[in-house]
């Protein structure tokens, strides 16, 4: 039996590890150049330090997640890099930077206010002043002329602009002898 | 009733470019149109392939091949639908160094499926995922075009075929060191 699945894991697997395990090492030399900016944390601290940054870092494979909220393996293994990153001394920043700089702007969660995501940080408080500019404004007109909206009723003076200049020249005539008001003095 | 033309225009200006920055994102996958690499240097890794040979890209630009560098898994269903052409083209183009990097997968379920469906060039192991990573890939397949250079001058979000093969491949023969 044991030769039965030994020849099976040779014909349909080969040999399951001759290969060296990768370590993050090989890769991380090319990720952030240059020397990290300060000493390596204590190893109880990385945890402490990385989560936040992770929690900033956006799931490329969720809906609407963290990295740190994740357990999907992509999101498993940027936490790790990210924790990995931490060990070696690099700051919040320049993990940020590395991977903003690798995957875009996409991957953080709160974006840099800064070109036209300024559109999105300031357009919903433009809308807002906007529409308190435009209903200010409003009630200024209507404190000054309460009647400036409303149609004039047919027949009163206000019409007067749509009476032909017959018209126009008797209801003169009108207000001249009334005073203004309707009634012969 | 008055019409307030500077508030009517200001605020046409403020929805209409909302509408272009939200409509011109609708429908599209953020993480297959950003694309932060191409046109930069590429990203130096060693790592093993599936037979524990050393491999380096440094180590494969000093020797004068450009690289195509594709990250799959066998749970990918795009990814087996441009392995055929992937082994063709390697073929077809001996001088230019093709590499699988295997993504999120199992090693040996990787051996079985190279068995079955051919493989004429090497998968890297990429255990950690820091390789995937430090080439910003959020899902598979993609695909990195580094010319003789080392410049990324493509990044292929989705499945090869020849049409998009072709001219880069021409590309990658065409360029200098």
């Amino acid at each position: 039996m044991t030769a039965l699945l030994l020849a099976l894991g040779l014909a349909f697997g080969g040999p399951q590890q001759d290969f060296q395990p990768v370590s993050a090492d090989v890769v991380e030399r090319a990720e952030i150049p240059g020397v990290p900016p300060g000493p390596p944390p204590p190893a109880d601290k990385i945890d402490e330090i990385a989560h936040p940054i992770a929690d900033k870092l956006r799931c490329p494979v969720c809906q609407g997640l963290s990295v740190a909220d994740s357990n999907a393996p992509t999101a498993v293994a940027m936490y790790n890099h990210v924790k990995a990153l931490v060990a070696k001394g690099y700051s919040e920043e320049d993990i940020r930077d590395f991977f903003m700089d690798t995957y875009g702007e996409w991957i953080v969660l709160d974006p840099e206010p800064e070109g036209i995501h300024m559109l999105i940080w300031l357009g919903p408080g433009l809308a807002a002043g906007l529409g308190l500019a435009w209903a200010l404004s409003t009630v200024m007109v209507w404190r000054r002329d309460p009647d400036d909206d409303i149609p004039a009723p047919a027949g009163s003076h206000a019409a007067s602009d749509a009476l032909d200049p017959f018209e126009q020249q008797l209801l003169a005539q009108l207000d001249a002898e009334t005073g203004g008001d309707g009634r012969r003095s | 009733m008055k019409v307030r033309w500077p508030l009517l225009i200001v605020g046409a200006l403020l929805i209409g470019g909302l509408v272009i920055v939200l409509g011109n994102g609708f429908g599209k996958d953020v993480k297959y149109t950003s694309d932060n690499l191409t046109g930069r240097k590429y990203r130096p890794f060693t790592t093993v392939d599936f037979q524990g040979n050393e491999v380096s890209l440094d180590a494969v630009l000093a020797s004068g091949k450009p690289i195509v560098l594709n990250f799959w898994s066998t749970w990918c269903g795009p990814c087996k639908q441009e392995h055929p052409w992937l082994q063709q083209y390697a073929q077809a183009y001996p001088d230019v160094a093709f590499y699988g990097v295997l993504y999120q997968d199992d090693v040996p379920k990787a051996r079985r499926f190279l068995a079955k469906e051919g493989s004429t060039y090497p998968t890297l192991v990429d255990e950690t995922g820091a390789i995937a990573i430090t080439y910003g890939v959020g899902g598979v397949p993609e695909t990195f075009f580094i010319d003789r250079s080392g410049t990324i001058i493509h990044k292929e979000n989705g499945p090869l075929f020849p049409p998009t093969l072709e001219p880069l491949m021409n590309q990658l023969m065409s360029s200098k060191k």
